[in-house]
C-alpha cells in the first residue's frame, strides 16, 4: 500500500452520490457492500495496472459486490474529467458534490480502493493487477471479506 | 572541475558527477531576490484576438488532453495525452497529420507531455517512457528517439545550438541542483548540470513540505540562451549556449506572492485550496524583444482557473512591463507580440481551440 490516509475500519460517511450515468447511488449505505475507487484524472501513470485489472474484473462480473469510481476534479472540469475517464473506464463515476469524502477522509495517493462494508473500510489496495493471477487474487479477497462475519 | 578540486559553483555550471551544495549566490548574483516591479496605469497588457483555430471536430481522433503546442507559419502541432498523438493542423483547423499513438512501432508515445519544435524537428518529452526523447519531422514522420542518461522523467526540453537541456527532478532528496542536464550532439550524452534548486524548495523537501513538489521545473530558451524557471520563485536563472550564467531575470509583477510551505500531502482538494493561495508561474516565454510570463491562479469557490500575465520588453535590462489577464492557457509567444493561447471548454462536446492575440502595451 501507499500512504494513503485510508485505513482498515475507518468508518466513512454514509451520502448521496450524483453519478454519470444519472442513477441514485449512497456510499457506505447501512449493511451493504460496495468496492469503490477513489480516483483523480491526474492519477500516476504506472497506477493505470491497478485501474485497468479493476475493469475487467468488473466487465467478467467477478466481483461480487456493487462497484464504483468515485473521482474529484475542480468542479469547473468535471465535464471535461469525464469524458477523460470515460475512455478506460466503464464502472459507474460518481463524485460527491461538496468534496467532502475528499476532506473528511483526506484521501491522497489515489488511485485506491476500498472494500467498504456496512460504512467501515474492509480492504484496502492500490497495488497492481495486471496478471489473470493477480486479479483472481484479489476478487477471492472481495468475495472472502464482503460476506457478513 | 576547478583547478582547486572544488566545484565550480560560481559559473551556474558543475560538471557531470560533481556534489551540489545548496547555494543561493551563483555567480555573485543572488537567486533569491527579486525586485516587484512598480506599475502605472498604463501598464495594461491590451490583448486583440487575431484568429482562432479550433482543433478539429469531435470525433475519436480529436486532442482531449491537449498537453502542449508549438505553431510556426500556418501549422499548430499539438501534443495530446489523451489520444497518445503528436497531430498538425492548419489555420482552418484541418488535421494534417497523426503521428504516435498507443500501438506505434516507431515513435509510440505512453504519456506525452512537453513539445519542443527546433530547427525541422519536434521534440516529444513522455512521462510514460521515463527519459526517452522521440524525434518527430515536420511531416510526422518518426525520425529516431534516444534515452536521456538519467533514470528519472524528462519534463521538459530547450534546445540552443547543438546543444539540448532538459530538466529532471532531482534524483536525490539531498541533491540541490535543479537538474538542468546539459548534452552534446543532441545523443542525450551527458555534458554537465546547470542552474541551481531555490533554497526553499530544498528546505520544504528536507521537512517533507509541500513546496518540495516544486523541485520540479522547466526550461525555455530564445537567441541561444536558455532560461531555467522554477515554480516557487520569480527568479530566472539565465545560461548562455555553454550552460554558463550570464544573468538573473529577478523582476516580478506586483501580483506575485511568495508560496506558503505545509505539509505535504497529495490529496488534490488541499491541494488546490493551497495552490489558491499564491500564483505559481507557469510559463516563461523569452523572446529578443523582452518577454512573457503566465501565472496561474485558483479560485477555490468556482474551482476554476485562470491566467496573470506579466510582460517586459527586456529581460535583463531596464524594462517598460505590463500586466494582464486571461482565462486561457498562454501557451508559446510568436514573434515579438503574439501569444498562443489555447481554450478548454468544459463542455466534452466542443473541440480544443487554440486563440492568437495580438499583445499591446508595452510589448514592442
Amino acid at each position: 500500500m501507499n500512504a494513503t490516509n485510508l485505513a482498515l475500519g475507518q468508518r466513512v460517511p454514509s451520502m448521496s452520490l450524483t453519478c454519470a450515468d444519472s442513477l441514485p447511488r449512497t456510499i457506505a449505505a447501512p449493511g451493504t457492500s460496495q468496492l469503490v475507487t477513489f480516483a483523480t484524472v491526474s492519477d500516476c501513470a504506472a497506477c493505470e495496472a491497478h485501474m485497468s485489472g479493476l475493469e475487467t474484473l468488473a466487465k467478467a462480473g467477478a466481483l461480487p459486490v456493487e462497484t464504483m469510481v468515485v473521482f474529484w476534479a475542480p468542479r469547473a472540469d468535471v465535464a471535461r474529467a469525464l469524458r477523460l475517464m470515460r475512455s478506460s473506464i466503464a464502472r459507474p463515476l460518481c463524485r460527491d458534490e461538496h468534496d467532502s469524502l475528499w476532506i473528511r477522509l483526506d484521501i491522497t495517493h489515489t488511485p485506491v480502493t476500498a472494500l467498504i462494508r456496512d460504512g467501515r473500510i474492509a480492504l484496502l489496495d492500490d497495488g497492481p493487477l495486471f496478471s489473470p493471477v493477480e486479479q483472481r487474487l484479489f476478487a477471492d479477497r472481495v468475495r472472502r471479506l464482503s460476506v457478513d462475519r | 572541475m576547478g583547478g582547486d578540486g572544488k566545484p565550480p559553483s560560481g559559473d551556474g555550471v558543475t560538471q557531470s558527477g560533481a556534489p551540489a551544495r545548496v547555494i543561493s549566490v551563483v555567480g555573485g548574483r543572488d537567486i533569491t531576490a527579486y525586485r516587484k516591479q512598480p506599475l502605472t496605469e498604463s501598464g495594461q497588457l491590451r490583448q486583440a484576438v487575431m484568429a482562432t483555430i479550433r482543433l478539429g471536430t469531435v470525433d475519436s481522433t480529436q486532442p482531449v488532453d491537449v498537453q502542449d503546442v508549438a505553431f510556426r507559419g500556418d501549422t499548430a502541432y499539438v501534443l495530446d495525452a489523451e489520444t497518445r498523438r503528436l497531430s498538425a493542423y492548419n489555420r482552418a483547423g484541418t488535421r494534417l497529420w497523426s503521428a504516435g499513438g498507443r500501438d506505434a512501432n516507431d515513435g509510440r508515445l505512453v504519456r506525452p507531455h512537453r513539445l519542443t519544435l527546433a530547427g525541422d524537428t519536434l521534440y516529444v518529452t513522455d512521462l510514460g517512457a521515463v527519459n526517452r526523447i522521440n524525434l518527430f519531422d515536420l511531416g510526422g514522420r518518426f525520425a529516431r528517439g534516444f534515452d536521456v542518461d538519467s533514470e528519472k522523467d524528462v519534463l521538459s526540453l530547450a534546445v540552443a545550438g547543438e546543444r539540448l537541456f532538459v530538466t529532471i527532478p532531482s534524483p536525490e532528496p539531498d541533491d540541490t541542483t535543479l537538474s538542468v542536464v546539459l548534452m552534446m550532439d543532441r545523443d542525450g550524452k551527458l555534458l554537465g548540470r546547470g542552474c541551481t534548486q531555490h533554497p526553499t524548495v530544498t528546505t520544504s523537501i528536507s521537512r517533507r513540505g509541500v513546496l518540495g513538489a516544486y523541485r520540479f521545473s522547466y526550461v525555455w530558451s530564445s537567441g541561444g540562451r536558455v532560461y531555467c524557471q522554477q515554480g516557487v520563485t520569480p527568479v530566472i536563472q539565465v545560461l548562455d549556449g555553454a550552460g554558463r550564467l550570464a544573468g538573473t531575470v529577478d523582476r516580478a509583477p506586483e501580483f506575485f506572492v511568495d508560496p506558503r510551505d505545509e505539509p505535504e500531502t497529495t490529496n488534490p482538494r488541499r491541494m488546490m485550496a493551497h495552490s489558491a493561495t499564491w500564483l505559481a508561474p507557469t510559463r516563461f516565454l523569452p523572446s529578443a524583444h523582452g518577454f512573457v510570463w503566465s501565472f496561474i491562479a485558483y479560485d477555490t469557490v468556482t474551482q476554476r482557473s485562470s491566467f496573470r500575465l506579466f510582460a517586459c520588453d527586456s529581460a535583463t535590462g531596464p524594462a517598460q512591463c505590463a500586466v494582464g489577464e486571461t482565462p486561457d492557457r498562454p501557451l508559446q509567444l510568436i514573434g515579438a507580440d503574439t501569444l498562443l493561447l489555447l481554450r478548454e471548454d468544459p463542455n466534452p462536446e466542443s473541440v480544443p481551440t487554440l486563440i492568437l492575440v495580438r499583445l499591446t502595451g508595452t510589448i514592442r
